[in-house]
């Protein structure tokens, strides 16, 4: 039924997104809410949250100033935060109560900057849109806001940008070091990763880098943003497997002249996998760069991807798969004949009760959360290769393993 | 470290700024929300009520926590979710599609559950959607109990605030009984009251056999047998509204005795339960009994110091009173608001130790606390283990209840185990579930 969920639970929703990108920024963010979107985003769809200190905060709405449109109580309480303590911007996001009453964020967000003498960013987020659309949305508007080309050549310009990088989609930090640790092999020095160790200056130079790397759907409407704009050219994936990292780094190597990834199909016939069809539910970037893993470490060619998130069509094969409901996993494992799945470990209970396959658990915290945050795979470079072998091995992959196990 | 973090002395709590507004309490500022903060949710504490699920109507960003809660602490399979778009706020068809989804859960869920808790949020109160006809109809169409909630934490100044409003929810199943057996219904807390407490013993001695709590019920049927109980001990003040509904339908009675660990705190609470059960109640064996185990435990702790939090089982004010006078030293308090209650052992505090610095843990400086490097040697409560990093965390959560002399072993006992064998905040704060 459209809009009823039995078995996942909701997605992180879209001021998530926004936080998660600005989380190491350096400003102070607010979600216009009564409390309980910030202790969402805070206790579950953060994992920086326990060791870090990002200045995010709950408005503390409440009824009457909803119903009164009594906006003058969140100013007063942000100009007295931005007295307490000293940050480089703010950033004001919505949420479902204020979005009834029709706030109007941009407006809110002059006014601050008025009095506060900060740059503040407005998002208009509401909590029904999916973190993937407020990540989108948040990288676009530092890209807007803070590229300066203009700006003094003695700041360090980046070599490459990577944008599409938050724990909501690549999980532990470890990985996203790895993948610093690819570009490097690739012959990058000054790599900046937007919202990860960076803050608002070292957007500024942006405009400077030979090349972008997307990791996420993301961050697509950004590097198009900066294609058409600075003519910087931008590659799509994840380093995620042996040869695939191979010929990522190639591609990389020869920045400039790639718009995007193409959907490699290279096999390697000596190591060809006896499984035929797989299904990978997840991300669209990520699961594509699984898929190129698939393919050109295992051999195996037919791989769907399907999401319940943001598709981008370019980056989209013919069979791949947009769930608009729960019970549309259901439908294409019942008919499509998949012998391994791979996905967020939460997705098995909504399958077909038919399929028989084997399932890898690759956790997505923007599905699963805290359940399985600390579970720390090595999925970038070789490493991938080797997690993928291994858990087509582990009998734990089996159907007679997992089907009927308690999350 | 950009700037101090916003901390009182005790003698300072209870004031009143230049604005009016009382000092401690930060409804003038943006909120911090602290890894450690939260509690039990809206959604597990309705679906306390045996044999139900529930169905939550929201956007996908208000039911993510209780969800990914509900798998961590098993309760997810009794929940569902009809997430509300953007255009269902507009045409309102997110209520047309309530009777469809309960058609749905009802027909997939084996057994058949008989109770049903419909959830809204913020939205649908800014909407004015009119739920209560939509529960009756489906009352009636799926021959269920129906009962409405609220998740809107917007209305959290309101008398019904989501967090008395929930109570009054689950205890609103109980119909009125015909019959009555003397028993006592132990209400406002999660768990029923710790089974090593002598409070059992003490009331079967006084002729009250059965205490009922609705975390023991099974069945709907033993649910409604609170019904025939003729008295409510109320030990939350989140339960109050309920309290009141359950004396004003069903005729019982209740009075508020919270927990509280101070002997003579303890003492006084039975006294009243006296007056107001209308029973002898023997408690002198078990307070002696009880002193000499507070000795022994004094002796293995040693002169250690305590911060003590709010999102405890307990006073944040009466503990730091008891723990004092137990002889541990006590230097910091972290807690929001200051409740009728609190009065008595504040005033005790401000006179017997002037130097504690009480904290509000939701004020924005204190995202800057770590950098103040509060050391004491034990922590009670999740957010003062993580706003003073290093310390043994007693979580001390509403998942169990410790009451009378035997509540204080119950602390004392806690303690000495976080002492000896201290464990992860980290964890503790993961597996504690807390949903703010």
């Amino acid at each position: 039924m459209d809009g009823l969920y039995k078995y996942l639970p909701p997605f992180a929703p879209d001021y998530s997104g926004v936080c998660a990108v600005l989380f190491e920024m350096g400003g102070i963010v607010v979600i216009h809410d009564a409390g309980g979107c910030t202790g969402n985003y805070t206790g579950y769809d953060e994992p920086r949250w326990y060791d870090g200190t990002s200045a995010v905060f709950s408005s503390g709405l409440r009824e009457n100033e909803a119903v009164l449109g009594d906006e003058e109580k969140l100013l007063g309480k942000l100009n007295d935060a931005v007295v307490a303590l000293k940050r480089k911007f703010i950033a004001i996001l919505g949420s479902p109560a204020p979005m009834v009453m029709g706030t109007d964020y941009r407006a809110l967000a002059r006014i601050i900057s008025k009095r506060t003498g900060l740059p503040t960013l407005a998002f208009d987020t509401n909590g029904m849109k999916l973190y993937d659309v407020g990540q989108s949305t948040a990288f676009m508007e530092l890209a807007q806001r803070f590229i300066n080309p203009f700006a003094l050549e003695s700041l360090a310009a980046p070599e490459i940008n990577i944008i599409g990088a938050t724990p909501l989609d690549m999980g532990s930090q470890a990985n996203i070091k790895k993948v610093i640790d690819q570009i490097k092999k690739a012959g990058y020095s000054n790599i900046s990763i937007w919202g990860v160790g960076t803050q608002i200056d070292d957007i500024t130079l942006a405009c400077k880098a030979k090349l972008n790397m997307i990791v996420s759907w993301s961050g697509l409407a950004t590097a198009r943003y900066m294609q058409e704009k600075y003519n910087i050219p931008y590659v799509t994936g994840i380093p995620i497997g042996d040869q695939a990292s191979r010929y990522f780094r190639d591609i990389i190597r020869h920045e400039g002249g790639i718009q995007q990834e193409s959907n490699i199909t290279r096999s390697s016939n000596k190591n060809k996998s006896h499984i035929n069809k797989v299904l990978i539910i997840g991300e669209q970037v990520m699961s594509n760069s699984i898929r190129t893993c698939l393919r050109m470490d295992f051999g195996i060619s037919q791989v769907n991807v399907a999401s319940f998130l943001s598709m981008d069509n370019i980056l989209r094969e013919k069979e791949d798969i947009f769930l608009q409901q729960e019970d549309d996993l259901a439908v294409i494992t019942g008919e499509n004949h998949y012998e391994m799945i791979i996905g967020d470990p939460l997705y098995k209970a909504a399958l077909n009760p038919e399929y028989r396959g084997k399932y890898i658990e690759f956790p997505h915290i923007a599905l699963s959360s805290r359940l399985y945050w600390d579970r720390d795979i090595d999925y970038i470079g070789e490493g991938g290769k080797a997690f993928f072998e291994e858990q087509m091995m582990d009998e734990r992959s089996s159907y007679n393993y997992w089907h009927g196990r308690e999350i | 470290m950009n700037g101090q973090v916003f901390s009182l002395p005790i003698t300072e709590v209870g004031e009143c700024d230049l604005k009016g507004s009382p000092k401690l309490s930060p409804q003038n500022y943006m909120h911090y929300c602290s890894p450690g903060s939260g509690g039990w949710g809206i959604i597990r504490v309705a679906l306390l009520v045996p044999e139900s699920v529930m169905l939550f109507v929201s956007p996908a960003a208000c039911g993510r926590h209780g969800a990914i809660a509900g798998f961590h602490l098993g309760f997810k399979k009794r929940l569902f979710f009809l997430q509300i778009s953007e255009n269902d706020v507009v045409t309102g068809q997110h209520l047309d599609k309530i009777t469809l989804a309960t058609a749905e859960i009802l027909n997939s869920v084996k057994p058949k559950p008989r109770a049903m808790i419909i959830c809204s949020t913020c939205i649908d109160d800014l909407l004015g959607s009119d739920y209560d006809t939509i529960s009756t109809r489906i009352a009636k169409d799926y021959d269920i109990a129906v009962r409405l909630c609220r998740m809107d934490p917007i209305t959290r100044e309101r008398k019904t605030a989501p967090e008395f409003s929930v109570q009054q929810a689950i205890y609103d199943f109980i119909p009125h009984s015909t019959t009555s057996d003397s028993g006592v219904n132990i209400v406002g807390c999660f768990a029923p009251i710790e089974e090593d407490s002598e409070f059992y013993e003490v009331l079967c001695r006084a002729g009250i056999n059965k205490i009922r709590h609705i975390a023991a019920c099974s069945s709907l049927e033993e649910l409604y047998s609170m019904g025939c109980s003729t008295h409510n001990i109320l030990l939350k003040p989140a339960g109050r509204l309920a309290a009141q509904d359950m004396e004003r339908k069903l005729g019982l009675p209740f009075c508020f005795e919270p927990v509280v660990y101070g002997m003579d705190n303890i003492t006084g609470a039975y006294s009243r339960l006296e007056q107001f059960l209308e029973v002898k109640l023997d408690t002198e064996r078990f307070r002696e009994e009880v002193l000499g185990e507070i000795r022994y435990y004094q002796r293995r702790l040693g002169q250690i110091s305590i911060a003590v939090g709010e999102s405890i089982n307990a006073s944040p004010f009466e503990l730091a009173r008891a723990l004092s006078e137990y002889g541990f030293a006590v230097p910091y308090i972290f807690a929001d608001q200051l409740l009728d209650f609190d009065q008595e052992h504040l005033r005790w505090l401000q006179i017997n130790r002037p130097n504690i610095r009480v904290f509000t843990n939701i004020h924005p400086t204190m995202v800057d606390i770590l950098e103040e490097k509060l050391t004491v040697d034990l922590a009670i409560g999740l957010e003062a283990g993580y706003f003073c990093a290093g310390a043994k965390t007693v979580p001390l959560t509403l998942d169990s209840q410790p009451y009378g002399y035997r509540g204080v072993i119950s602390l004392l006992r806690q303690m000495l185990d976080a002492v000896n064998n201290p464990r992860s905040h980290r964890e503790q704060v993961y597996d504690s579930g807390l949903v703010i």
